[in-house]
C-alpha cells in the first residue's frame, strides 16, 4: 500500500512541475463560475422564490463550484493507458512487483490532486467574491474533502477501466464521452438530484455517478452527518465493486497482451 | 547452475487482417480474416549463472518477444520456461524482485523529475531498506558517473546520460539477471562503448547474468562470450562469440574519403567494393589481415580525410550462417517473400 502511496506522491510532484500551466487552465473554471452565477441569479430572480428544491441561490452556486472542481480535476489516465496498450508500452511497469491497474489508479490520483487543489482555490475565490457569501461550514468543508477524495478514487477506477478497454476496442475516447455525459446528467454535475423528477432521482441514486459529483458537493453546502455517513458507505461499496471489476478486466486483458517490437 | 531454462518456447500472435476499401473492411468486420504470426518458434536453451549472452537478429526476429516472455510480460502460446526456478508469466511479481530489465527504446524515468526521484520511487517499490538503498545508490552513482545530473530533470539529459541512469535504475534492487533490450540503440560510438564497459564491469564485479538483445554485432563482440542468432523466430546459431566472429563476422567494411585519388591497395583479404572519385569502400577479411594493420597501412599510404569501420549488417551474417549449413533454400525462400 505504501508503494502505491509513493507512486501517487511522485505523480503529484511531476504534475506540480506544470503548475503555471495548470493555474492558467483554472481560468476556464473562473469563466464557468461567472456564467453559473449570472444564470442562477437570474433564474432565482425570475422564479421569485428564495429556494428551489431546498437550495438558495448561494447554495446552488457553491454546489456547482464543488461539482466543477471535481470534474475539472478528473482523471485522464485512460489516454495514457490506451496509448500504452496500443503502442505496446507496458513493458517497464510490468517488470515491477506491482499491479499495473492499481499503479495507474495511484498515478491518476497523483495527477488529479494538484489540479483539484488549484481548481478548488479558483472556484472558491470567484464564487466567494461574486456572491459575497459562503454556503458551507468547516465540518462541511472537511466532509467535502473526504468525500471528494473517494470521488476521485471512483473516477480513477472508472478511468482505468476505460483505458483497459483498449485491449478490445480501437478507440476508447467515445466511452469516456459517455461516462462524462452520465456525470453531467445523472451524476448531478449541473443540477442537484433534488431537482430531478422522482423516478429519475431514484434511478440516479442507485448509480455510481452521483457519488462522484453530487455527493461531495451536497456534503459541502448542507452538512448533515447522517447523509455523509450514508454517502461514504455508498462510495466505499462502489470502490469495492469497481476494484473487483478492474481486477477481472485486467486478468482478461493480460491474456490479450501483445507487447510490440520484434 | 542454469538459472534460465527454456524448452520449446513458442509465441504466436493472431492479428486480424485489415483489408482496404469500404466493402472489404465491412467484410472484415463480419468475418475477420485472421493471420497467425509465429514470433518465436520452439526456442530451447539454457543459461548458466554469470553468463553474458547476446541474443541477436534483425528487427522482427523475435528477440523482444523472447525477453518479454522471460520477464513475465507475455504469455507464451506453448512451451515452458524457468527463470530462477520460477515460471515468469505465472510468478511475474515475485520474479520481479530478482530480475532487472532495460528497454532501450522506452524509459522508466519520470520525464519531468530528476532521476533521483525515480530512484527513490523504485526503492519504495522494491521495498529496499533506506540504509541499504543509500549504499547501493552511492555505488551505482559512482560506477555510472551520474552524480552531475542526478538532480536535473530527465528531459534535460542527453540520450547517453539518460541511458546510464536507466541502467542504474534497473540495478537498484540487485537483480541476479539483467535483461537488456537494445540498450545501445541510437547512441554514438563513444557512448556505446562506455555503456558496454559498464555492463561488463557489473557482470564481473557482481556476477549478474547478462541477457542482451541487439541488432548491432558490435555489442556482441565486445560484451558477450556466448551468442545466439535468431531469425524468423528460430534460433539458427548458438555458440561462442569468437566462433561466430571467426566464421561469420570475419569481414568489416572500411569506408574512406581521401584527399587524393585512389590508386589501389593490395593487402591480402582486402577487396574494393565501390570506388568513386576520392571515396572508396573496402571489404576486409580480418582473418587474412587484422583490421588494425589494414588501417595503419591505408593511413600511411593515403591522405585520409574520413574513415569509418563497420561490421557487416545482421542480414549478411545470417545469410552466411544459412550458407554454411547448406540451407540456401531457406534463404532464397525468404528473399522471395
Amino acid at each position: 500500500m505504501t508503494r502505491y502511496g509513493f507512486v501517487l506522491w511522485t505523480a503529484a510532484r511531476q504534475q506540480w512541475t506544470y503548475r503555471a500551466e495548470l493555474a492558467m487552465r483554472t481560468i476556464q473554471m473562473a469563466l464557468f463560475m461567472g456564467v453559473f452565477m449570472a444564470l442562477w441569479t437570474t433564474a432565482f430572480g425570475v422564479s421569485g422564490q428564495a429556494e428551489l428544491s431546498g437550495y438558495t441561490v448561494v447554495e446552488m452556486v457553491w454546489y456547482l463550484a464543488m461539482t466543477e472542481t471535481i470534474t475539472l480535476s478528473s482523471s485522464r489516465v485512460f489516454i495514457e493507458i490506451s496509448e500504452a496498450v496500443k503502442a505496446g508500452d507496458l513493458a517497464y511497469t510490468l517488470t515491477r512487483p506491482l499491479s499495473y491497474p492499481f499503479y495507474q489508479v495511484a498515478n491518476s490520483l497523483g495527477n488529479s490532486a494538484p489540479r483539484f487543489l488549484l481548481n478548488l482555490l479558483m472556484a472558491a475565490a470567484v464564487v466567494g467574491l461574486g456572491m459575497r457569501q459562503v454556503a458551507g461550514s468547516l465540518p462541511g468543508l472537511l466532509a467535502f474533502l473526504g468525500t471528494a477524495a473517494l470521488a476521485l478514487l471512483l473516477d480513477a477506477l472508472v478511468a482505468v477501466l476505460i483505458g483497459l478497454l483498449a485491449f478490445w476496442i480501437e478507440e476508447v475516447m467515445p466511452i469516456f464521452w459517455i461516462y462524462q455525459k452520465l456525470l453531467f446528467t445523472v451524476g448531478g454535475l449541473f443540477l442537484p438530484l433534488e431537482m430531478f423528477p422522482d423516478w429519475l432521482r431514484r434511478v440516479a441514486e442507485w448509480m455510481p455517478f452521483q457519488f462522484i459529483t453530487y455527493v461531495p458537493a451536497r456534503t459541502f453546502v448542507a452538512f448533515e452527518p447522517e447523509f455523509v455517513l450514508r454517502a461514504v458507505g455508498g462510495q466505499i461499496i462502489y470502490v469495492a465493486v469497481l476494484t473487483g471489476l478492474v481486477i477481472f478486466v485486467w486478468r482478461r486483458a493480460q491474456l490479450r497482451l501483445v507487447v510490440h517490437g520484434g | 547452475m542454469n538459472i534460465i531454462q527454456i524448452n520449446k518456447l513458442t509465441k504466436t500472435f493472431v492479428t486480424a487482417e485489415k483489408r482496404s476499401g469500404f466493402a472489404a473492411s465491412l467484410r472484415s468486420l463480419l468475418r475477420p480474416q485472421r493471420r497467425e504470426i509465429q514470433a518465436v518458434k520452439d526456442v530451447t536453451f539454457d543459461i548458466a549463472a554469470g553468463e553474458r549472452l547476446a541474443f541477436i537478429g534483425p528487427n522482427g526476429a523475435g528477440k523482444s518477444t523472447t525477453i518479454k516472455m522471460l520477464t513475465g510480460i507475455l504469455y507464451p502460446t506453448s512451451g515452458s520456461a524457468l527463470v530462477l526456478g520460477k515460471t515468469p508469466w505465472r510468478d511475474r511479481r515475485e520474479l520481479a524482485y530478482e530480475i532487472g530489465a532495460v528497454f532501450g527504446q522506452k524509459s522508466q524515468l519520470w520525464y519531468h523529475l530528476p532521476p533521483a526521484d525515480s530512484f527513490e520511487l523504485l526503492a519504495r517499490i522494491y521495498e529496499l531498506q533506506p540504509a541499504a538503498y543509500r549504499e547501493r545508490l552511492a555505488y551505482l552513482v559512482d560506477l555510472f558517473e551520474i552524480n552531475d545530473y542526478l538532480q536535473s530533470p530527465v528531459r534535460k539529459l542527453s540520450l547517453g546520460e539518460r541511458m546510464r541512469c536507466e541502467i542504474a535504475a534497473s540495478l537498484l534492487h540487485r537483480p541476479r539477471i539483467l535483461f537488456l533490450d537494445e540498450p545501445t540503440i541510437g547512441l554514438d560510438v563513444v557512448v556505446k562503448q562506455r555503456i558496454r564497459d559498464l555492463i561488463l564491469e557489473l557482470n564481473q564485479q557482481e556476477g549478474v547474468t547478462i541477457f542482451l538483445t541487439s541488432h548491432d554485432a558490435g555489442d556482441v563482440e565486445v560484451l558477450c562470450r556466448r551468442a545466439m542468432v535468431i531469425n524468423h523466430g528460430e534460433v539458427i546459431y548458438d555458440g561462442k562469440v569468437s566462433t561466430l566472429r571467426r566464421d561469420y563476422i570475419r569481414t568489416k567494411t572500411v569506408s574512406l574519403k581521401l584527399g587524393e585519388p585512389w590508386e589501389g591497395f593490395d593487402d591480402p583479404g582486402v577487396q574494393v567494393l565501390k570506388h568513386k572519385g576520392y571515396g572508396v569502400k573496402l571489404e576486409v577479411d580480418t582473418g587474412a589481415t587484422p583490421i588494425e594493420e589494414v588501417i595503419g597501412r591505408l593511413l600511411a599510404r593515403y591522405a585520409v580525410v574520413d574513415i569509418n569501420v563497420d561490421n557487416p549488417p545482421m542480414e549478411q551474417i545470417i545469410a552466411r550462417i544459412y550458407e554454411a549449413e547448406g540451407r540456401i533454400d531457406d534463404l532464397s525462400l525468404e528473399e522471395g517473400e
